[in-house]
């Protein structure tokens, strides 16, 4: 894997730049991070079985549209005023 | 009369109800603590509306009407948790200007019960760090020795309660950011059960671990508090419809046949030696209260370190997301020619460095080719280290083990290496992935550092937790003397 170049892509699809002097700084860390968390792979592929039967699950509140949304930011008629952006 | 800020909540509302101190003394007490201290504890303080808030609730007491345990008593607040018309940090650049529009429902909570709250604390930025050394705001100090780190990323709450700068503060818990920071603190830390606390107004970092809960010098003041925070919420998704005990009641009531499985086995190994020595001598002085001992192995401490920072790198990536300079976000002053570009120099400025590289990380572990590999597994294995605990807790009812691998270290040691770092939550990260509520209790001292050890319960069993907490505080068995 060519960390530099791995690096950057991740980068881009995270929406971060990260300046060229600190690329190279940046690839050394995180291929030691993901040497390490290569450790996950020495763990057995676990079966839907050994894994399905944890007793509780946290219930989810139906998925209920709701018209109370306060906006915060002022408005104009059914427009929201937000900042500047270009 | 002195350290009024170290009297256990009961005895500062006797004292409060007697006439004996005003709720104006405690603030006074508070913020000159908190100048004197300069540990850096506090990123926001709220002078003027405590103040003014103190007026009110002595005019209450005067009165002497239903005057609840919890009136006038000064709380110190997490800056990632929000409090209305009041900024909430988080502790980065990237949220320097941003105002809370609504306060969270841990903090309504507390305020509807009468609670001061006299600002906010420090944290690691976003939450992400075990140090408090990753704030933009700078690192916070830990009050047994300056030159050491108070642990994180609650450190500025516990270090706060430490001090006696508070009675007690919130703080949030994702990998141990409860636990850890009390255990190097020498304070108590509660984890609550996953969606025992409601979450609503805590700015998310990972949302399937992210809890609420008490820093405080005993275990009645952490049953107040939880019991006042508690419940469900219909704000939360997650938040859990169960009934809340009475902790604070219930404290004194069943401690017979109640068994302690104490951790041994390969996890003790990555243990440091000072660490196993307050352990052991712990572990003696529970034994001999006549509490039932039993060894047990908690299989999985090997890899819960890549599985938690798999999972929780990969909910933070989606949960950053949304820091964008234009829904939220630092805004800077830089010329951009394009939206994306726009969004990438903001991200890049307004965030630190150890929170870009967890989003990336993050964003590495869900991408397409590799989200089998490291995401899927991540989840899987979770569900088998939860399955683990909850066969060991059928036949305990609590699981002891250290909060931290090591004594706190100094300020500056780890925090140019990211692993050496995310090891410190060897001992906490397990219990987040399984969801269950755990305490960290002082257990003693080493070189002049508090050294705490760990209570894991089973689900919803916090009061449990807190029963032992405050047995074993009872017996004498928490040092408060510095070897």
């Amino acid at each position: 894997m060519d960390l530099k170049k791995e690096v950057k892509n991740i980068s881009e699809l995270a929406n971060i730049k990260i300046p060229v002097d600190k690329i190279e700084k940046f690839a050394d860390e995180f291929g030691r991070i993901l040497a390490y968390m290569d450790t996950i792979s020495t763990i057995p592929q676990y079966k839907a079985s050994d894994t399905k039967r944890a007793e509780h699950y946290t219930p989810l509140r139906k998925d209920e549209a709701r018209i109370d949304y306060n906006p915060v930011r002022p408005s104009e008629g059914r427009y929201y005023r937000v900042p500047k952006v270009i | 009369m002195k350290n009024l800020l170290a009297l256990n909540i009961p005895d500062i509302h006797l004292s409060l109800k007697k006439g004996n101190i005003q709720v104006q003394t405690l603030l006074d007490e508070a913020y000159k603590k908190i100048e004197r201290n300069s540990l850096n504890t506090f990123i926001t303080l709220f002078k003027e509306d405590s103040y003014n808030k103190a007026k009110k609730l002595q005019k209450k007491i005067k009165k002497g009407k239903d005057i609840d345990i919890l009136t006038g008593i000064p709380i110190a607040v997490k800056d990632n948790i929000c409090v209305e018309g009041h900024s909430t940090t988080c502790g980065s650049r990237m949220l320097c200007n941003f105002t809370s529009p609504y306060s969270a429902t841990v903090v309504k909570r507390l305020e509807d019960r009468g609670v001061v709250i006299i600002g906010k604390t420090n944290l690691d930025e976003f939450a992400m760090g075990s140090s408090t050394e990753t704030s933009f705001y700078t690192s916070t100090k830990n009050p047994h020795n300056s030159e050491y780190v108070p642990g994180g990323s609650s450190g500025g709450s516990a270090a706060a309660v430490a001090a006696l700068e508070a009675v007690a503060a919130l703080g949030s818990d994702t990998g141990g950011s409860i636990r850890q920071p009390a255990s190097f603190c020498g304070v108590f830390g509660l984890k609550p059960t996953y969606g025992r606390v409601s979450r609503y107004g805590l700015v998310a970092f990972a949302s399937s671990l992210d809890c609420i809960g008490p820093i405080t010098h005993n275990a009645v003041d952490s049953a107040i508090i939880m019991e006042a925070i508690a419940g469900f919420d219909p704000m939360d998704s997650t938040s859990l419809p169960e009934d809340v005990p009475q902790y604070y009641y219930e404290l004194t009531k069943g401690m017979e046949n109640i068994r302690i499985g104490v951790v041994r086995g390969k996890l003790m190994e990555r243990i440091e030696q000072d660490v196993r020595d307050v352990m052991d001598e712990f572990t003696d002085g529970v034994k001999s209260t006549g509490i039932q001992l039993e060894d047990v192995d908690i299989a999985g401490f090997d890899v819960c370190i890549p599985v938690y920072y798999i999972i929780a790198t990969s909910e933070a990536s989606s949960n950053l997301a949304r820091y964008d300079g234009i829904r939220y976000g630092w805004t800077g002053e830089d010329e951009y020619n394009a939206l994306r570009e726009m969004y990438e120099m903001r991200r890049n400025k307004g965030f630190g460095e150890e929170v870009k590289r967890r989003i990336m990380l993050g964003t590495f572990s869900l991408r397409a080719g590799y989200k089998d590999k490291y995401y899927e597994k991540a989840i899987k294995t979770r569900q088998k280290i939860r399955i683990d605990f909850e066969e060991i807790l059928k036949r305990v009812d609590a699981v002891l083990l250290p909060t931290s691998p090591t004594l706190p270290f100094k300020i500056g040691e780890k925090i140019t290496n990211p692993i050496s770092m995310y090891m410190s939550d060897l001992c906490t990260v397990s219990v987040s992935l399984a969801g269950l509520p755990a305490i960290s209790i002082p257990a003693g001292y080493r070189n002049g550092l508090p050294v705490g050890v760990q209570l894991v319960g089973r689900r919803l069993e916090e009061g449990t937790l807190l029963k032992i907490a405050y047995f074993i505080e009872r017996t004498g068995l928490i040092e408060t003397s510095k070897k």
